[in-house]
């Protein structure tokens, strides 16, 4: 693989909110949309905007619940998700490769 | 796509991967254990094992049964404690070193409760085999060994693993010479591979949740 050939790399993860997103889903079970944010440093409206992106692409699935009266988002990363993830940090490892 | 392009600009695989790794570790830091379980029953067990020792040591009655009733019945009272305490903090997010630690201490615990009571209980009802109880604490460091050896892999703490190899070793002291002093080698261990890795990980912890508040 060519060193720059981005085209081999998946651009629904190939965002720096959205391969924080991936990264933090990986290292946990569910984390809840609070949970990412803090981890994240992004706001409210450009996680939304990211997540809705993967929702879209199944890489993650998003559920909205109450809990003691108040809404919860919980997000998960999906078995898709976690392929195309791994595929992804194959594909940047083999960039890395000498 | 639209973070793309600045992306593209300054990309390197590399600081990629590196800001993954980053991550990940930063998330999984989010579930480092506190500690607080094991310098609690390390101390009650310390102390009860001290005065069951000193008792054996000068033959004299100091209300040995009495104290483990007490001392147990205040381990459990803080463990119920520090569970509500723990429920009461919004756990934003589960792991699966949390379930993996919850079920290696659950076993074990169990186990050895129940290995404790039977043998100091139980030994001379009906057709059960006659134990001497000096041989719990051989079997609780069994135990211990494996709780600690596989809670230093689950959490990927080599020292916490390596924890277990001194159990075992003790284990064996204590099956090879089972003397009254094996009771006071119990209470040293414990101190020393009980209260001591508590009170490191409770460092690690604090330390660990203040870089992360920072961040």
């Amino acid at each position: 693989m060519n060193d720059f050939d981005y085209q081999q790399l998946d651009e629904v993860i190939h965002s720096r909110i959205r391969l924080a997103i991936m990264a933090v889903l990986i290292s946990v079970d569910e984390a809840e949309f609070t949970f990412l944010r803090e981890r994240i440093g992004a706001t409210d409206g450009n996680l939304s905007v990211h997540l809705k992106k993967l929702e879209e692409a199944e890489y993650v699935t998003v559920t909205k619940q109450f809990v003691a009266k108040k809404p919860v988002t919980t997000c998960k990363l999906s078995k898709k998700g976690r392929k195309a993830f791994e595929l992804y940090i194959d594909r940047l490892e083999a960039m890395v490769r000498p | 796509m639209e973070n793309n392009i600045s992306l593209q600009e300054s990309f390197r695989p590399e600081d990629e991967l590196q800001y993954i790794r980053k991550i990940i570790a930063d998330s999984r830091a989010s579930f480092v254990e506190d500690g607080k379980p094991y310098i609690w029953w390390g101390l009650v067990v310390a102390v009860g094992m001290s005065v069951t020792y000193i008792s054996a040591l000068t033959n004299r009655d100091l209300y040995v049964g009495y104290v483990w009733i007490g001392l147990v019945l205040f381990g459990f009272a803080t463990i119920i404690y520090y569970m509500i305490q723990q429920k009461k903090q919004v756990k934003r997010a589960q792991s699966f070193i949390d379930r993996i630690q919850g079920a290696i201490w659950g076993a074990c615990g169990g186990s050895l409760g129940l290995a404790v009571l039977l043998i100091n209980t139980f030994q001379h009802t009906g057709d059960a085999p006659t134990i001497h109880p000096i041989y719990t604490c051989f079997v609780s460091s069994l135990i211990l060994g494996i709780a600690y050896f596989l809670s230093g892999i689950a959490n990927d703490l080599n020292w916490l693993r390596n924890v277990g190899f001194a159990w075992w070793a003790g284990a064996i002291v204590m099956y090879l010479w089972p003397t009254v002093h094996v009771l006071g080698i119990y209470a040293g261990m414990i101190l020393v591979f009980q209260v001591v890795p508590g009170i490191i990980l409770q460092r690690r912890y604090r330390l660990l949740t203040a870089v992360l508040s920072e961040a």
